[in-house]
């Protein structure tokens, strides 16, 4: 291997090899140019605004001319005595959804491979695909008129005779962790297993038909070929997912739990940093909190991509 | 070699980039000149260039030979009329008096949040002036630094009409630790006290109410929620953030809060008189007649008054009212509006209650709608001088508030205002809330249930000293914060009676959090200031 590499370099520059490559994959090249411009803008760019977390912000002196005010600006989420109670449940709430996410993703991929029937495959495609090009505010519409005191099910209930029931009532707020999850399923589920769907594509047929001619059955098939072949998938989404585990998805929380009385189990830092908020406009503070979150989840993905690279250092990120 | 090549290349990369976010990120941190301004010296030989002969602003000294555009941002959506009014605004009285063009900006409900924080941003577009108030981040932005600071000599230098009518208290309502930063309306109304206004069509059905007092009101609200829940209509729709108990509930137990835009009350007593800290003052959200209230409430949630979903419907509840979806509506001089409305569209009919016929009337904060001259605007006297053309003369001052005379609103014989036959389209105050000037015309409808408000409140009218205290924040902030986000927690729960039974645990819970977090630090510093206050205003 040594050996060959010499001879490669031997025969033509590094440089050479390098314009060569360029040269040869230019397309490709061509087409990663606007997202790294994109990357660069809108990432790198607002990096050196971090230090606005560190400096009592006035407008008129600027981020860098403002002055410093070490860790004040943090002193707000601490004494709030819930930057814990919070984090827990960012944390245990992107964890289920994580979970959960990938088990449908994958599951729900493979159904749709299997399938023979192309009208009835594509059908399921786009009923599946569709929830998530609807925005919460209108999923919390549609709950309030399916689930709310005269919503469609108590319609029905009170037709049948039967007591009404409201998932927004006080007691029933232990409940909405549930809701919470099922809904970001059956909102993101679907379009999260386009990538997994791509990768099952990706599989050779030609391994699937020499497990048929040796008499492999369906369940088979899927167990020792295709969830194998999705493990690299799998682990890099996971990992990417893990990227943000500290943010909460303000839009699903916000819009669907407006009810105080069931914030007890719902309550993110992203919902309280909004609710704090909306009473200053303290950017100091926000920059604060933004970084907060940035450092637990910068902390998370290298501990994760760490124990990556000690079970199988391929999967790794980096 | 190669390898120290791609070590520069990735080191001068490195540099561009972070010379780049430099770049992109800081601002000079210049100061903004004047340089835009006006020099007021009275050898200015060309001062008067390009005003006309008859501009009120002639020989006063201003140098307004050179043609500027001021740009103020109001919020809300903007009017249907509005081009052809503010045509009206900058050819006749804005480009002859001042050389100035006005162009009003809008910021949306939906935007405020995300973007009036932006505007006042130096590297932003341009904005001079910028609607601010007691509720919409004047104390933050000040803070911020985001608006110009208004010393006495300025505004009368660059306020030469406006300045000497402005009602002296409305100077003291908007300053922040002795200064000021914004020019308030000059026109306060009684938009804190409330009334009850409800359908007598489905009240009348079930029996003769007087309703005159809290209770005689719960009685109505209870009876209407027990039939005619089932055909559909609650007897209640709780407004905004369901602040039903904010106002009327401190009218009847006689409480007014002490600053405007912050949470501490005081008991009136019925008296002007500055209260005593001691006995009277406390924090609207740790008192017995708070929980009193939430008990209230919790009582009339049971009970069906409003939908227990309430609180994740976004509907309005005056267009719900309006709709006949709910049979009453607490609210300010709007609601016999509201009812009017309802019953045009051929719902029902309404009639105006008042609930507290008892307690006083103050008229509202000035500090609840100003406009500010921001930092960074280049052309401070010059928006000043546009504030002075708006607010000085009646004529500007009514074509801006409501429109043009005859077609937005029609003026009667004895001074009063009628809508007029486009009304729709420029209602009167639909946009000009900071503008509104002193001799603003009130307005007077034929039918006697929309005259009742004003019949309500006039007589009562007071003036409590302690009207003009105002709290500045800066050394409490965090803690404040804090205490806010966890009365965000609760109060629109509660406010809507959704503890039901636990009503008196979750209030405890919450005054056990308010005081953990720090509430007896906050009304230690509030004691303090108003305590120099009171030194102040005995000598």
């Amino acid at each position: 291997m040594d050996l060959m590499r010499k001879n490669k370099t031997s025969k033509a520059p590094r440089g050479q090899t390098l314009l060569k490559n360029v040269s040869k994959n230019r397309t490709l090249i061509w087409m990663l140019v606007i997202p790294v411009i994109m990357c660069f803008v809108f990432c790198y760019i607002p990096m050196p605004g971090v230090i606005i977390a560190f400096k009592k912000y006035e407008y008129m002196k600027g981020i860098f001319g403002s002055e410093w005010n070490g860790f004040d600006n943090f002193r707000y989420l601490i004494m709030s005595k819930k930057l814990w109670s919070l984090t827990r449940n960012t944390l245990l709430y992107n964890i289920v959804f994580i979970a959960t996410g990938t088990v449908f993703q994958v599951g729900l991929a493979v159904i749709l491979n299997e399938m023979l029937h192309v009208k009835f495959k594509k059908i399921s495609q786009s009923f599946m695909f569709l929830p998530h090009f609807i925005s919460w505010v209108v999923v919390a519409t549609i709950m309030l008129n399916i689930f709310g005191d005269h919503g469609v099910l108590n319609q029905i209930l009170s037709k049948l005779g039967l007591e009404s029931v409201s998932i927004y009532a006080y007691e029933n707020a232990s409940k909405w962790p549930i809701v919470m999850v099922l809904l970001k399923l059956w909102k993101g589920a679907g379009y999260g297993s386009v990538v997994y769907l791509a990768a099952i594509v990706g599989i050779s047929p030609e391994i699937n038909e020499a497990a048929k001619i040796d008499g492999a059955n369906i369940w088979q098939r899927i167990w020792y070929i295709t969830l194998p072949s999705l493990k690299p998938t799998i682990i890099i989404m996971t990992l990417l997912s893990v990227g943000g585990i500290f943010r909460g998805d303000f839009g699903m929380f916000y819009q669907l739990v407006k009810g105080q009385h069931l914030m007890e189990s719902s309550d993110v830092l992203d919902t309280y940093i909004y609710r704090t908020m909306m009473s200053t406009s303290n950017m100091g503070w926000s920059a604060a909190a933004g970084l907060y979150q940035s450092v637990l989840c910068f902390v998370t993905i290298n501990l994760v991509n760490y124990i990556v690279k000690k079970v199988d250092p391929d999967y790794a990120l980096y | 070699m190669k390898k120290s090549f791609w070590k520069k290349l990735a080191a001068l990369t490195l540099a561009l980039i972070m010379v780049m976010s430099l770049a992109a990120c800081g601002n000079s941190g210049k100061q903004n000149d004047t340089g835009g301004g006006i020099d007021a010296g009275e050898d200015n030989p060309g001062g008067n260039n390009g005003i006309s002969e008859d501009s009120p602003y002639r020989d006063k000294g201003f140098d307004l030979s050179k043609r500027e555009t001021v740009v103020m941002y109001a919020i809300g959506e903007k009017p249907t009329d509005m081009d052809k009014v503010m045509e009206i605004v900058n050819k006749q009285y804005m480009e002859p008096w001042i050389n100035t063009t006005l162009d009003v900006k809008f910021l949306s409900w939906g935007e405020m949040g995300d973007k009036y924080s932006l505007l006042l941003t130096p590297e932003g577009d341009q904005v001079d002036l910028m609607y601010t108030s007691s509720w919409c981040n004047y104390s933050s932005e000040v803070a911020n630094g985001g608006f110009k600071e208004l010393t006495p000599e300025f505004l009368q230098k660059y306020m030469p009409y406006s300045y000497p009518i402005q009602a002296p208290i409305s100077w003291e309502q908007v300053s922040v630790a002795g200064k000021i930063y914004t020019i308030p309306k000059n026109n306060a109304t009684f938009n804190t006290y409330n009334v009850f206004v409800v359908r007598t069509d489905l009240l009348d059905k079930y029996g003769d109410f007087e309703i005159n007092s809290w209770d005689s009101m719960k009685k109505a609200l209870i009876t209407l929620a027990e039939n005619e829940r089932a055909n559909g209509i609650y007897a209640n729709g709780q407004r905004g953030t369901a602040e039903f108990a904010d106002h009327l509930w401190w009218q009847n137990v006689g409480a007014e809060p002490l600053a405007s835009g912050y949470a501490f009350m005081y008991y009136t007593h019925g008296s002007e008189d500055l209260p005593d800290w001691d006995k009277d003052v406390f924090y609207k959200f740790i008192c017995d007649d708070t929980l009193q209230l939430y008990k209230e409430m919790a009582e009339m949630a049971k009970a069906g008054v409003w939908s227990p979903d309430r609180i994740n419907d976004t509907t309005d509840a005056v267009d719900n009212f309006k709709s006949g979806k709910v049979a009453s509506l607490i609210w300010n001089a709007s609601a016999p509006t509201a009812g009017q409305d309802m019953e045009n569209a051929g719902v029902g009919t309404y009639d105006v209650f008042d609930v507290t016929p008892d307690a006083k009337a103050q008229r509202g904060s000035y500090a609840d709608d100003t406009v500010a001259i921001t930092a960074k605007s280049k052309l401070p006297e010059r928006a000043a001088l546009v504030m002075d053309v708006l607010k000085g003369f009646d004529e500007v001052n009514n074509l801006v508030v409501g429109g043009i005379e005859g077609t937005h609103y029609i003026m009667t014989e004895d001074g009063y205002r009628q809508d007029g036959p486009d009304a729709a389209n420029y209602n009167w105050g639909v946009w000009a809330w900071g503008i509104t000037g002193k001799n603003s015309p009130s307005s007077y409808n034929p039918d006697p249930r929309q005259n009742k408000f004003a019949e309500i409140c006039e007589p009562k009218e007071y003036a409590p000293l302690a009207s003009t205290f105002t709290f500045d924040k800066t050394k409490v902030e965090a803690e404040l914060a804090v205490i806010d986000g966890i009365v965000g927690e609760y109060e629109q729960s509660f406010n809507l009676g959704l503890f039901g039974d636990d009503t008196e645990m979750k209030y405890n819970e919450m005054v056990q959090r308010l005081k953990d977090a720090g509430i007896d630090a906050i009304m230690e510093e509030c004691r303090s200031q108003y305590e120099a206050f009171c030194e102040s205003h005995k000598k």
